[in-house]
């Protein structure tokens, strides 16, 4: 064996047994340091609020943020968001620990470094002081404008990062709706959403529900997502939900499907989102009902104030004719004050008989008294009625 | 750079001063004057370089007496690596707090011009003068250290405070009002060097 080769595997059995030893010593210290770590962390944020126990580590964002915990007491309740948070400026740099209560109050705080070359006390005394609420306007210290700067960046981090605890609202979907068909009610439901990677893409369709909620049929109006194989994998996924009870849809649809899965999200997302639409959706204030032989019969609902903040329904079948003059009325549902009110009412309807009601304004309540409300709502039916059908012709 | 008989650490003993010594002592203590900032940090930062200086002094002789001498300073240099990377990984379980902020200054420790004057003087020596040399440094080296920690901490904060990284909760406050926060800066242990490099020329000029 000649020298250098000797030299060689000296040098690489040196390498392998030091590396070794340190691999060794790592493994073999690990447990004593996980114990160390959160005893210190435990001791870090005593400082700023009692009763944490334990702590679980927290995502965030941000170069500013350089720890968050939840802080859990003995029976694993949270007791705060514990955060340490640092930011550099000309002078130095200023860390603050902090420990906000999930409703944003300010449980403790401490000014854990103030490297800065002026007004270090003032500072610090200010950080210490400020302990409202997270969201309060930290006022800072005269003369320190650049530090009363780099803490208000440290504070909105924190804002933001705290902020992010919440759930975001998912985007509800456009809802309109479109017409009575025979088979029930035809609504536009549009969506805008992510289908691949940050691209976002439109999907628009016209649904049909029937009386019972069941999806009876769709037809597409705007695919923005991808198409083809990804396009026909939605397809089949909207048309397995053909037949279905849109009330009783829920994550699980997702499930036996694979593909396209934000496009399928988003189709369920439509149909979940117009099932609440249709839960809050007033009843129609005018509903075409038959042509008669006088004209056409048309069903006028609506609820309003009566008295105080009572509110009542009043619902009329009423018949206009092709000159859109009002010929009849019946009444369906009457849920104002009743008795004389009524009849106050009622005399202002029979008034309006004969007339045309594309000329109708509010000057037809001058010279009538009492029932105001009732009288105002019957006007505003039939003014309705009025738009309703200039809009189907 | 000539390292040998460039030691000025070592107080019992110190080198001549000159210009090679004087760049000697300013690296040996380059990284490790960014640690001085309090006197806490100091003494943490001096219990892990004796822990250093022992273990690489045992490793060189090591080397020294089984090694080739052709390949000693390879040897030597990963050596001083390794041992560094040792004393962080102890810093890093048993002192957490310290081991966040300055630990890569004990894995620079490596580098640093001490344990290269060290070898140098020690390699005609035994294992036991060795050990000796090593300490003798080492306390020049703990004494500049913590004179350089108090200057710092006391001028720069006005306080002496102990509970960072240690269980010991201490704090007294002395005039934290009219504090010259330059000092506890980064800039500061540079100023504070070249304090104790123009002492140290001075010193050698009037002997």
């Amino acid at each position: 064996m000649n020298e250098k080769l000797k030299y060689t595997l000296t040098v690489i059995v040196y390498l392998i047994v030091t590396i070794g030893l340190l691999v060794g010593t790592f493994f073999l210290l690990k447990p004593i340091r996980t114990n160390n770590v959160s005893k210190e962390i435990l001791k870090k944020y005593a400082t700023v609020v009692e009763g944490v126990a334990s702590v679980e580590e927290v995502d965030f964002e941000g170069a500013i943020i350089t720890e968050k915990y939840k802080g859990l007491n003995q029976s694993g309740n949270e007791v705060a968001t514990l955060y340490t948070a640092t930011a550099n400026n000309s002078y130095g740099s200023i860390t603050i620990v902090v420990a906000v209560a999930p409703n944003g109050d300010i449980i403790g705080i401490d000014a854990r470094e103030v490297n800065q070359t002026v007004l270090v006390t003032e500072i610090t005394q200010s950080i210490n002081d400020f302990n409202g609420d997270i969201s309060d306007t930290y006022d800072g210290v005269a003369g320190a404008t650049v530090a009363k700067g780099t803490i208000d960046e440290i504070l909105a981090a924190i804002r933001t990062s705290h902020g992010d605890e919440e759930v975001p609202e998912k985007p509800k979907s456009e809802i309109e709706f479109v017409e009575k068909v025979a088979e029930g009610r035809k609504y536009k439901v549009s969506k805008e959403a992510v289908y691949v990677g940050a691209a976002k893409g439109t999907l628009s369709f016209n649904v049909v529900i029937d009386e019972d909620g069941k999806l009876v049929s769709y037809e597409e109006v705007e695919y923005g997502h991808s198409g083809e194989n990804y396009k026909t994998t939605a397809i089949e996924f909207f048309d397995s939900l053909i037949g279905k009870d849109i009330n009783t849809l829920t994550e699980d649809e997702l499930d036996g499907h694979t593909g396209s899965t934000n496009s399928r999200t988003t189709i369920l997302d439509l149909l979940l989102d117009l099932a609440d639409f249709m839960e809050n959706e007033p009843e129609d204030v005018v509903v075409f009902v038959e042509e008669v032989a006088e004209g056409k019969k048309y069903k006028l609902t609506k609820e309003s104030v009566y008295v105080g903040a009572a509110k009542g329904t009043l619902s009329f079948n009423v018949v206009i004719d092709e000159d859109g003059k009002l010929v009849s009325y019946e009444e369906v549902e009457y849920g104002h004050s009743g008795e004389s009110y009524k009849t106050t009412a009622i005399e202002f309807f029979d008034s309006l008989i004969g007339k045309d009601i594309n000329t109708l304004t509010e000057d037809e309540l001058d010279g009538h008294t009492g029932s105001t409300n009732s009288r105002t709502t019957i006007l505003d039916l039939l003014i309705d009625l009025s738009s309703f059908i200039e809009g189907e012709k | 750079m000539e390292l040998k008989n460039q030691n000025l650490l070592n107080v019992f003993k110190p080198s001549e001063v000159n210009s090679q010594s004087i760049s000697g002592i300013t690296l040996a203590l380059l990284p490790a004057a960014f640690v001085a900032r309090t006197i806490e940090s100091a003494l943490i930062f001096l219990l892990l370089a004796l822990i250093y200086f022992i273990l690489t002094t045992i490793t060189i002789k090591g080397v020294q007496t089984y090694l080739p001498k052709k390949g000693n300073f390879l040897f030597a240099t990963l050596s001083f690596v390794t041992v560094a990377v040792f004393v962080s990984l102890l810093s890093n379980v048993f002192f957490v707090t310290f081991a966040s902020e300055y630990n890569h200054y004990v894995v620079l420790l490596s580098v640093s011009a001490l344990p290269y004057m060290l070898e140098a003087d020690n390699e005609d020596k035994g294992i036991n003068q060795s050990m000796l040399n090593t300490l003798q440094s080492f306390i020049g080296f703990a004494i500049v250290m913590l004179l350089i920690a108090i200057f710092r901490e006391v001028v720069g904060t006005g306080m002496i405070t102990f509970g960072k990284f240690s269980d010991i909760n201490y704090q007294i406050d002395l005039f934290s009002k009219y504090a010259l926060t330059v000092f506890a800066e980064p800039l500061g242990s540079f100023v504070v060097l070249g304090f104790i490099t123009a002492l140290v020329k001075g010193k050698g000029e009037f002997a």
